[in-house]
């Protein structure tokens, strides 16, 4: 999958690792690994609080939470089975 | 002979035996093919081929050579405030280092336009592929990757001179610089430059095509100002480079292709526009994504 390095609250670099290895990796790294698909994170992308930030043409915008993969899959297996349910 | 003086002899004997590497109980906690082959110079090796993050042990030292690549960049989006398509995605940085002596490495792998390294008992890194901005001329002097993104579409033959391509490191990317044995295989390709077209109400239709994407370590080809052409003509997006850059985006074709292999950058965003007496739609095809960048560590088997 794929992961953002933080340090600081600044994402240093995106990553692709496998879940049993994030922990070895933030050791080896000295740095925080998050999932950077949700809201597609990037390098230079910024924690502030609770949000992750990006400047956008010298404005720091909040990035908001996109639909995982898995969840998508998951609403459309939900949509065909209304749609079954109903024929 | 004293007992010592053999035992430095039995020592240097051992040494001279060297080391069966072939037989090295080799171990990477992330995701690694490992095979044995003859490579282009003749020789054989055993190639480790990493595609995640992980650290990698190899129970002896050894001679290795590492070659890398970072990821690759998503194409450009279309910018509708001036209606210029999107360039390519470059090609993801590489770098390598021969006859290092290695033991214990911990291997970062880029996703797309990520950077790639290796650190422990040596230390190298590869940064991913860069993009220019969208609003306006871009500084095309600058080397965003390896090998360039295809360049983007304008409205006006007066605009050719932003429709180039973007600019490659001019290196070659095929690992090692092994053309024989990754034949057909110049990793980091650029994305192609996205499409542009306009048609009038039973009227004329213009269009200009997309540059193709850069192959190893080349530029990205310039986009193409066709001017009018026949009736609901479609601009022709830019082909991604070899191998693996994304195509462009066109109203043909749809949005930009993602890039299909190690350290490729994706096509760029295509646009459509139809002027219906006046009454304006305009349709933009996004870009597509890079690709994650390799690590891959050859060990000769002759130390």
């Amino acid at each position: 999958m794929k992961y953002a390095v933080v340090k600081e609250n600044a994402v240093e670099n995106v990553i692709v690792a496998d879940a049993a290895q994030k922990a070895e990796l933030e050791a080896a790294l000295g740095a925080e690994l998050v999932d950077a698909q949700p809201f597609n994170l990037q390098i230079g992308d910024m924690r502030v609080g609770a949000n992750w930030t990006r400047n956008q043409d010298g404005e720091q915008i909040v990035l908001t939470e996109h639909a995982t993969y898995d969840e998508l899959l998951a609403k459309i297996e939900e949509l065909e089975a209304q749609i079954n349910a109903s024929n | 002979m004293s007992y010592w003086m053999a035992v430095r002899r039995r020592l240097a004997a051992a040494a001279l035996a060297g080391i069966d590497v072939a037989a090295l109980a080799i171990t990477y906690t992330g995701n690694m093919t490992d095979e044995i082959v003859t490579m282009g110079d003749g020789n054989q090796y055993r190639l480790l081929t990493l595609t995640s993050s992980g650290t990698l042990s190899i129970p002896a030292k050894v001679k290795a050579d590492v070659w890398l690549c970072g990821g690759g960049a998503k194409g450009n989006p279309t910018w509708t405030g001036g209606v210029m398509t999107g360039h390519g995605g470059s090609g993801g940085f590489i770098a390598q280092a021969l006859r290092q002596a290695i033991t214990n490495i911990t291997a970062v792998v880029g996703a797309a336009a990520g950077n790639s390294s290796v650190s422990g008992d040596i230390s190298l890194s590869a940064n991913g592929a860069g993009s220019p901005t969208i609003y306006s001329t871009a500084d095309l002097s600058v080397v965003y990757g390896s090998s360039g993104g295809g360049g983007r579409c304008v409205t006006s033959s007066d605009n050719l001179s932003i429709a180039v391509g973007l600019k490659g490191t001019g290196e070659t990317t095929y690992p090692f610089g092994d053309t024989i044995y990754f034949a057909g295989k110049p990793h980091c390709a650029g994305g192609g430059g996205g499409a542009y077209d306009t048609t009038e109400f039973q009227g004329d239709s213009y269009a200009a095509d997309g540059g193709a994407g850069g192959t190893n370590g080349g530029n990205g080809g310039s986009g193409d100002y066709l001017g009018y052409v026949s009736f609901a003509s479609y601009g022709t997006p830019g082909a991604g480079g070899t191998l693996g850059g994304g195509r462009g985006g066109s109203a043909n074709t749809g949005k930009g292709t993602a890039a299909t292999f190690y350290g490729s950058g994706g096509g760029g965003g295509g646009y459509h526009e139809r002027d219906e007496e006046g009454d304006i739609s305009e349709y933009t095809y996004a870009p597509g994504a890079g690709y994650q960048g390799v690590i891959y560590v050859r060990i000769p088997l002759k130390q």
